[in-house]
Formats: C-alpha cells, structure tokens, sequence
C-alpha cells in the first residue's frame, strides 16, 4: 500500500485524537488510509471490516458499483449498509462496452465494476483494475469447481475478479411446437420451416463463437479469418428466420411469451427459460449437441478507487452464499449463481428451477466452452457489422 | 455540436483510446462502409414513408377540423394533442401489439378472411418503424396543415363556387396553394424528426436492418468509436439542416412566407 502525505492540520487533529483515545483507534485510523488516498469524498464512513477480510480497516464510501442490473436488489443493498454501515452507489451499466466507457471517462469514480468473461482481460490491459488476493475471498472456495480459480479472471498469474453469476447460452424453445430431440441438433433454427421464429440479442462475440462452435471450431476466439468468414456466411443464411436482432434480452422473453418467435437463441438462455417457466410458459432449454457457451460475470476492483477496504469488503460479501441467494431468486430476476451453497437459502424448487442442479452437467460437457478467451474484437466487430448490414 | 465536429475528426484505437489526430476517415467511411450508407438510406426511405403517409392522413383530418368540424372543432383539436401527454416510449410500444403476429391487426385480417395466416412483416421491420413514425408523429403533421386551412376565409370558398368551380378544382386552385405553407412545415417538422429517431426504430424495426440513427447508436455504445458517432451524427444534422433552409428558401420564392 502506498503511503499517504498527512497535511499539518490533519497531523494536528489525528494527534488530538491519539491522545485521547486507546491504542485500538490510532490502528483504525491508519488502516483508513487506502493506497489511494483513502476516503475522503465526502461520503459517509461506516464500521470496520473483520473476520475474512483481514486486520480490522475503518470503512469509507460510498461505494460506487457499476454492474449489471441484479445488483441494486434491495436486500442485498441493505445487507451491506447493516453490516458495514456504508451505502452503495449502483449504476447499471448496460453491457461492457459501455462499462469500458464509463470507466474511461472517470477512471476514479467507480470503486468496483462488474465485467464478462474476457471482458476482465480488456479491463486489465487497459490498466483499469486491479489484481485480487482470492485469499481474501474464502466464500470463492465454496463455487461450483470451475469458478474456485476461474482462469478468465486470471491474467499472468494474478487474480482480477470475484466470478458472481453464470448462466448458459443455448436455445430457449417452445415445446408445444418444438420437440427436445429438434431441438439438439443446433442447426435446426436454420431450417425453413422457422422462418421469422427465431429472437436473439444483439451480442456479437457471442453468436460469431456460438456458430463457430456448431461449425466444428471448439476454440471459436482462434478462428482465421476464413472460418470467420464462413461463420459469417452462415449467419447471413439464418436471417430470414430471425424473428429480431434486440438490443435489450427481456424482448427474447417477450418474442416467446407473445408468440412472436418460438426459439429464443442466446442472450442468457438459462436464466431466462427460468423466469418463462415461473410465468407458466412453455419453454425448455436446450444445450445442443454442438455445444454451448458459458457466460460468466465477476466483481473487479478498480485502479481508481477510492475506497479500498470497503470494495474488499464489498467483495467478500457478494460471494456468499446468502448474498447470492439474494441475487439469484427475488421478484424481479431468477438467475444462476456460482454458489452452490445458496441451496441453503433457497427452498428446493427455487434450486431446481435455477438449473444449479444440471450446472455441473455443463461443466462437463466436453462441448460446453467455459472458459472464453479473447476475440479479435476488431476483426470480429466488423465480420458482424457484415453481418447487419446483409 | 463543435464538441461533436472536433471529435468527427478524430480516431478511435483497438484498446478503445481516442487518438486527437486529425482525419476524415470517418467521412469515408459513411460513403464505404456498406452499414452505414445502407443504414442512411433506409432512414432516408423511411422517413419519407412516415412523412408522405403521415401528410396523407393528415391533411384530409384537418381539413375536416378547420371547415366542417363544427361545435366538435375543440374537443377534436383536444383529442389531437392528448397523445402527448402520454409516454412516448409506452405508444411506440403499443404497436407491438398492434402489428404483431398474434396482434389486433393480423386478427382483424384474418377474421373477415382478407390473409390466411398473420403477415410477420408487420412487427420487426422497417414499414414497423415507418408506420410507428408516422402514427407518433401525426399530431406534429396535423397541427400546421390546420392552422392554415383555419386562416383561410371561407368566403374564398363560396366565391370559387359561386364562379361555377367544382369542389375539385376549388380545392386544386383556391385550398391546397393557400395551404401548401402549413403542409411543407408540417413536412420538415415530421422528416427532420424520423431520419433522426432511435427509440421507435429500435422498439418496432427489429435490428435485422438497422436506421441510421441506430447505427450510430451501436458506433458510440458497443464499437467505442464516438469519432465514428460523431462523424455520422454531423452527416445526419448537415443534412436536416440544408433540408429545412432549401425547403425554406423554396417556399420563399413560392411566397408561402
């Protein structure tokens, strides 16, 4: 940790303080001090960490949390403020590219962010944040065994993220129209007969790897750019049947429940089959023979941030199993999460319906990739904008 | 809108960095890049579709309103602005359910018999996005073609008549030339707003053929490239902008103003 410069009057004061008060508050008085200076937005300070999180280090904040939408679940938020006595700034980023923008643009003002899959590797290259001591997250060593030392959060041997939440990237089908064994032949939503039935989200790294896959390539991010080239032509082909290209995936949800399509392709399958099913639609999932893609999100501290200890803190607290539990199943969102410990806190329906039970199924399956590396971003950013504009 | 020229010229890196040097590589590629200059004339298709339907609709309603609506002149001028005050977000979406395969209006086609099964086109597609512009924009058209057709006398009217006019050639000769002001405004006002509108596009059109606003959505929000952004979006207000003063400068000559 680097030191910080206390100016006269802080001296002043902090030895007024020492003075009268036990040996106990001058270590919490130092420990308030971050490696960036600690503190002092002008926030609220809070209690101190304990337990997991190492020696007792005052808190300060507020924590701002740029993430997913999930995370300004109530519960969860007012878990945190009972506990450390610290509230949480969420915003809701809306997809990683943005998340990189936001954070570009105020490098300081995010204390933790809430990347996909490789997107932590863009993070880390762009120098904006900062590698974990997973020793400070004992609750990482009660996930699903991929995500204990999950290797897309690791760049050259150090550790950058807290894997929360995961989920599958199949085919959502409606079985009153489709059959299972239709349905595990991945090519099926190119068939003719689904013309204009097929809804997916507009993501592009994930359906250039998820065709690649189908076409044989179980390493989609190698791809030369010939087999980009042919995976792009086989996009091309599946237009006539795509009922939309959406940017938000709650249209997929909408697209199935309306009738508009019958496939949802992507975008989340998992946990979107799971909130049709509580709404009594009649979809399944299906993983095709072909393969399948994993979609992983984390919690990564940022270089900027200005409250370390509490972010730490933050961290350790969203991977416990009764946080997720949280995040996993409340009114708005169902979705799977990395710790299977949450079926304490979940009654068993909840866990069966979240599919936790198949998760190690998918684990594995030879042919469902989990741990993405990085695309060519640019080189697959255009092979999509061919894509569209076809 | 200097912000945004200065950044046109700029250039976006692989690793998302804005590098501050001066190009117009950015212009190019709206004239190259088959997204973007096919994206911009869909817009322009759209947008006339939306502009020339919504004058279609529009100008036989106000006339209705300024010379036969009588003592429902008011409640009708009323019921043209309510949808104003309602979200504009929720009456963009109301059309999904209108135009989708299970929708009223696929059910209405195919209750008295005109289609055997539901038309797909009509949901997720640009004559979606057109038909959504048009209907959200259509208050905007009617407003300006009734204030004219309010102004003129009616004894214009009654003396084109009286000189052995057909109602045909009254309104060819006496009501269309004296209300071609309110008509062109009308125009603009309802083009320069759809070339330029996201939130319809991206709720109806179904993102398999993307408008130019869109594209410029999907530059800035998921390429980082906001140079690129910049570049299109200066295309675009260029654009509206000589636009509205050639259509100005016309009416001038024609001493509509």
């Amino acid at each position: 940790m680097a030191g910080r410069v206390w100016t006269r009057r802080e001296l002043i004061r902090r030895g007024a303080l020492l003075a009268g008060l036990s040996p106990l508050a001058l270590a919490a008085a130092c420990s308030s001090d971050n490696n960036n200076g600690g503190g002092g937005s002008g926030g609220n300070t809070g209690t101190s960490t304990g337990g997991s999180s190492g020696p007792q280090e005052e808190l300060t904040g507020p924590l701002n949390v740029l993430a997913w939408d999930g995370y300004d679940n109530p519960d969860v938020l007012a878990g945190f403020k009972e506990r450390y006595g610290v509230d949480i700034n969420y915003k809701y980023h809306g997809g990683d590219p943005k998340l990189v923008s936001l954070l570009q643009q105020d490098p300081t003002g995010w204390d933790v962010v809430n990347p996909d899959n490789d997107w932590v590797s863009r993070l880390v290259d762009l120098d904006l944040i900062q590698s974990i001591d997973l020793a400070d997250y004992p609750h990482v060593q009660e996930n699903f065994e991929p995500f204990r030392n999950f290797e897309p959060f690791t760049v050259n041997g150090s550790a950058y993220a807290v894997p929360t939440r995961f989920g599958i990237n199949g085919f959502i089908y409606n079985k009153d129209d489709i059959t299972a064994d239709q349905a595990a032949d991945a090519f099926f939503i190119w068939d003719p007969s689904y013309a204009g039935k097929v809804s997916m989200v507009d993501w592009f790294d994930l359906y250039i790897a998820l065709v690649g896959l189908y076409m044989g390539n179980t390493t989609p991010e190698a791809m030369s750019q010939d087999q980009l080239d042919q995976v792009i032509d086989k996009l091309i082909e599946l237009k006539p049947n795509i009922t939309a290209i959406h940017t938000d995936r709650s249209d997929i949800e909408a697209d199935l429940t309306n009738g508009e399509s019958t496939v949802g392709w992507g975008g989340g399958t998992s946990d979107m089959a799971t909130a049709l099913k509580v709404d009594q639609q009649p979809v399944e999932v299906s993983i095709p023979n072909q393969g399948a893609l994993i979609w992983t999100e984390g919690l990564c501290i940022t270089k900027g941030t200005q409250h370390l200890a509490t972010a730490k803190a933050y961290l350790d607290y969203m991977t416990e199993a009764q946080t997720l539990a949280h995040m996993a199943w409340n009114d708005t969102l169902q979705i799977q999460v990395v710790n299977p410990k949450v079926e304490d806190y979940l009654t068993p329906d909840q866990y069966s319906a979240l599919g936790l039970e198949e998760a190690t199924q998918w684990f594995d399956n030879p042919n469902v990739i989990l741990q993405r590396q990085a695309p060519d971003i640019d080189a697959w950013g255009k092979a999509w904008e061919r894509f569209k504009s076809a | 809108m200097g912000i945004l020229l200065v950044y046109s010229f700029w250039h976006v890196t692989p690793s998302f960095a804005i590098e501050h040097t001066f190009n117009l590589n950015n212009y190019t590629a709206i004239f190259t890049e088959p997204l973007a200059y096919k994206s911009f004339l869909l817009s322009l298709r759209v947008a006339l579709f939306s502009t020339v339907g919504a004058i279609l609709i529009a100008y036989p309603f106000a006339y209705f309103l300024a010379k036969r609506a009588g003592r429902l002149q008011l409640i009708l001028v009323v019921a043209v602005a309510v949808p104003f005050l309602t979200s504009y977000i929720l009456r963009a979406y109301a059309w999904r359910t209108l135009l989708g395969e299970n929708g009223i209006i696929n059910g209405a086609l195919q209750a008295i018999h005109v289609i055997d099964r539901p038309i797909q086109a009509l949901l997720y597609s640009p004559l979606a996005t057109g038909i959504g512009l048009l209907y959200l924009f259509l208050p905007i058209t009617i407003l300006p073609i009734y204030a004219t057709l309010e102004r003129i006398p009616d004894s214009y009217l009654e003396a084109s008549s009286n000189l052995g006019a057909t109602p045909a050639r009254t309104f060819r000769e006496v009501i269309l030339p004296l209300s071609m002001p309110g008509v062109l405004v009308a125009a603009v006002f309802t083009f320069v707003f759809s070339i330029g509108e996201y939130i319809v596009p991206s709720l109806l059109g179904g993102g398999k053929q993307l408008l130019f606003s869109e594209t410029i959505v999907l530059r800035v929000n998921s390429d980082l490239d906001w140079p690129g952004g910049a570049a299109m979006s200066i295309v675009l207000i260029a654009m509206t902008l000589a636009l509205v003063a050639l259509v100005g400068k016309r009416a001038r000559k024609a001493g509509f103003f």
